[in-house]
């Protein structure tokens, strides 16, 4: 029987991945993707904790919030994204380590 | 007539409108804006005399308060808290001031309509005098200390403002600051005072106040405390010793100004609150001695420098502080109508001498009266009128000065202390000799000093300028006598403190006595400075009684010692002394302050590395933090059961 612990060591799993590659990683675009695996992470967690009931919450109020996390990473993306394109215009790269521009 | 008492209010909303329009809508339009504040006067002195004559009809001593703002500023809202109200209040003090009010300001600004024209500044003039009789009436028609003090601090800038209406030139500036500086020692006293007063007895209203004085919420000391700090005030505005030096440096204004200042507003104010907060000070013997002694001080001295003086303002200015300085005498001695009605008469006669010095200087271009002479032939209007104004001011008989002069010099020949009296006499004999001596020496002979400019280009003022002055000569010619038989019982019977005298008792003795001493004056005078009598050369006079001379002439050095003392000495000192603080103690605690701000700052800027990923790593690193912490405290129980589950 797979119950809540199951999915709950997935979307630990998925967070891990996703914290390895936002901090390991040189490519903005790969930044963005483990931002997407953190997020999904959470979703996946929220929609567990909505199936299997947790105390007297709201059982479709994971699904909602998974639905809203869904959405704003949409937006999030798209407005990264254009960051991106914009300074790789400027600068001609999109290595996280050579963007220091809000620097002291 | 008692309906006129629900339209009091009209009386200073008038020149408040006028003043409004004039700054608001026909700044631009010189004829119009003028003639809105004429108007606007005239419509008031309307409203003032039906006020006057429903007064005089009142044949019981009575007074009405209208209230416009019952609650004009609330303090706690509890029904017994306080609430500060503003109102008309109608009794025959305030009916005889709004007439002077009102018809002074109507004439001079006629006047000024000639005077003034193509000056600088012609409307903002006419929007300021508007305003200026507005604040003396809304300060005239008060029925309480705040009201008072409102219209007080009004009528001190707008003083400040016409003051200085020359402002470009630095000596019109200066007297302008000083006039405000100065009056301000004494505002601070009167607000202090009217704080105690609230403080003690809960109450600003005049007469409900006035049978509360003496009803034991203060010691004796303390209500003599309290007269002080009023009194203090109208030393203030009064110009009374030792806060008299601003009156003759305020004759930098146009002359209108000046006759504004010294017939109607601001001076009379010191005068009239006096005389309205009366039962105040005869609650309070010791505080009525004050009054009187600082009052017969202020007349002498002003009398005295008046004789010595060059400039033709400043003659009439000096004859003002005289004049205020006997008001607070006849006060003082308890002779509260004369005083009153000194107020009333002087009001005319001192507009009409300052109108008719404004003509000569309009005429001549010139203050010095040597540069003057002869001018009898040249301008006979303002020589005739001027003639009325200085037999008025002397107090010679049936001009109306004698009437009030008389009345006060009597009261004071009747309380018999020696001093006074002996001053008293004094101050008529100088009264008399130095108007005779401005009149001689501007209206008869030649000229003492060569003119700067052809003497055929003299000429009369046109009809603007005269008109007024020969109404205001009118009335100081007859007002004294017309007060005096029309109403039962004289001025007297009219205003009057306590009980009402029914006849008037006439002291032959004194009146004799002031007539022949006023007489006195001007035969002195006419002996030294008339053309054909001159018996006596001044000039000699003044080599052998130099220092005299020299004391009077320099108006008793006060200017210097003020200046040596306050300005020069405390300010200075303190000027010093505040430096140093700000230099030494404050910049740098401050300057450190900001260094120690720069010196963290310096170091922490460093964690700004502008790398995403040091950033990411903070905040994962926090992020596990709180999670171990919510794990051990508490929160990790409630997890592991939900898992559990």
């Amino acid at each position: 029987m797979i119950g809540l612990p199951h999915f709950l060591v997935v979307s630990a799993g998925l967070f891990t991945i996703g914290i390895y590659g936002l901090l390991s990683k040189r490519n903005a675009i790969s930044l963005l993707m483990s931002v997407e695996l953190l997020f999904n992470a959470s979703n996946v967690a929220l929609a567990a904790f909505a199936r299997f009931g947790y105390g007297s919450v709201e059982p479709l109020a994971g699904q909602a919030f998974a639905l809203f996390v869904i959405t704003i990473a949409a937006a999030e993306v798209a407005v990264a994204i254009a960051i991106l394109l914009l300074i790789y215009r400027l600068r001609g790269t999109i290595w996280v380590d050579e963007i220091d521009l809000l620097r002291w | 007539m008692t309906w006129v008492f629900d339209y009091l209010w009209l009386i200073p909303l008038l020149p408040l409108v006028a003043f409004a329009l004039i700054f608001g809508i026909t700044y631009e339009n010189k004829r119009t804006s003028a003639w809105i504040g004429i108007t606007a006067a005239l419509a008031a002195d309307a409203v003032s005399l039906v006020f006057l004559f429903a007064e005089i009809a009142q044949r019981q001593p009575h007074h009405v308060i209208k209230l416009i703002f019952d609650q004009f500023i609330t303090f706690g809202t509890a029904p017994a808290d306080f609430t500060l109200q503003i109102g008309v209040l109608g009794d025959p003090l305030a009916a005889m001031m709004v007439v002077v009010v009102c018809s002074v300001s109507a004439l001079i600004q006629v006047y000024s309509l000639e005077y003034m024209r193509g000056e600088e500044g012609f409307v903002r003039f006419f929007g300021f005098i508007s305003l200026f009789t507005f604040s003396m009436l809304l300060l005239v028609l008060s029925p309480n200390f705040f009201q008072t003090y409102v219209g007080w601090e009004l009528v001190g800038v707008c003083s400040y403002l016409l003051i200085g209406h020359y402002f470009k030139r630095p000596a019109a500036a200066a007297a302008a600051k000083k006039a405000f500086i100065v009056t301000r020692f004494g505002d601070f006293a009167f607000f202090v005072g009217i704080a105690y007063i609230y403080a003690r007895f809960h109450e600003l209203d005049f007469y409900r106040l006035s049978t509360m004085w003496t009803a034991g919420k203060v010691s004796s000391l303390g209500l003599f405390v309290i007269a002080m700090l009023v009194f203090s005030g109208a030393v203030g505005k009064s110009a009374q010793f030792p806060l008299h030096v601003w009156l003759p440096d305020a004759m930098e204004g146009p002359t209108p100004i000046s006759a504004l200042i010294h017939a109607a507003t601001m001076v009379a104010a010191g005068v009239y609150l006096v005389a309205r907060a009366y039962n105040l000070f005869a609650a309070n013997p010791a505080s009525l001695a004050v009054v009187a002694t600082l009052g017969a001080v202020t007349s002498l001295m002003a009398a005295i420098w008046a004789v010595a003086q060059d400039d033709i303002k400043r003659i009439v200015a000096y004859s003002t502080l005289s004049h205020l300085g006997l008001m607070m005498l006849g006060l003082g001695v308890g002779a509260y109508s004369a005083a009153v009605f000194h107020l009333f008469t002087h009001a005319w006669f001192k507009a009409l001498l300052f109108l008719g010095a404004g003509s000569v200087i309009h005429s001549l271009h010139t203050q010095d009266i040597w540069e003057m002479g002869g001018l009898w032939k040249r301008m006979p209007v303002t020589a005739w009128t001027m003639l009325i104004g200085c037999l008025s001011a002397a107090g010679i008989p049936i001009f109306s000065g004698f009437f009030s002069k008389d009345a006060i010099v009597s009261a004071v020949f009747a309380q018999g202390n020696i001093v006074l009296t002996t001053m008293a006499v004094l101050i008529s004999f100088f009264s008399a000799m130095y108007v005779f001596r401005l009149f001689f020496v501007v209206f008869t002979g030649e000229p003492a000093k060569r003119r700067a400019f052809d003497p055929k280009r003299i000429h009369e003022n046109g009809r603007a300028i005269t008109v007024p002055m020969i109404v205001l000569s009118v009335l100081a010619a007859i007002i004294g006598l017309a007060a005096s038989v029309t109403v039962k019982g004289g001025f007297s019977g009219f205003v009057f403190y306590g009980p009402r005298a029914e006849t008037e008792s006439i002291n032959y003795v004194a009146l004799a006595a002031s007539t022949g001493i006023a007489l006195a004056g001007l035969l002195t005078a006419s002996l030294f400075y008339h053309a054909r009598f001159k018996r006596f050369s001044a000039a000699e006079f003044n080599q052998r009684f130099a220092p005299v001379y020299a004391w009077a002439h320099n108006k008793g050095w006060f200017d210097e010692i003020y200046e040596a003392m306050f300005v020069r000495g405390l300010l200075l000192n303190a000027g010093r002394a505040v430096q140093w603080f700000d230099t030494n103690a404050i910049d740098t605690f401050m300057d450190s302050l900001a260094g120690g701000y720069q010196l963290v700052a310096q170091r922490a800027r460093r964690l700004q590395t502008g790398r995403v990923q040091a950033y990411a790593l903070g905040l994962f690193a926090g992020m596990f933090v709180l999670v171990v912490l919510f794990i051990v405290f508490g929160g990790g129980g409630t997890l592991a059961a939900a898992v559990g589950r």
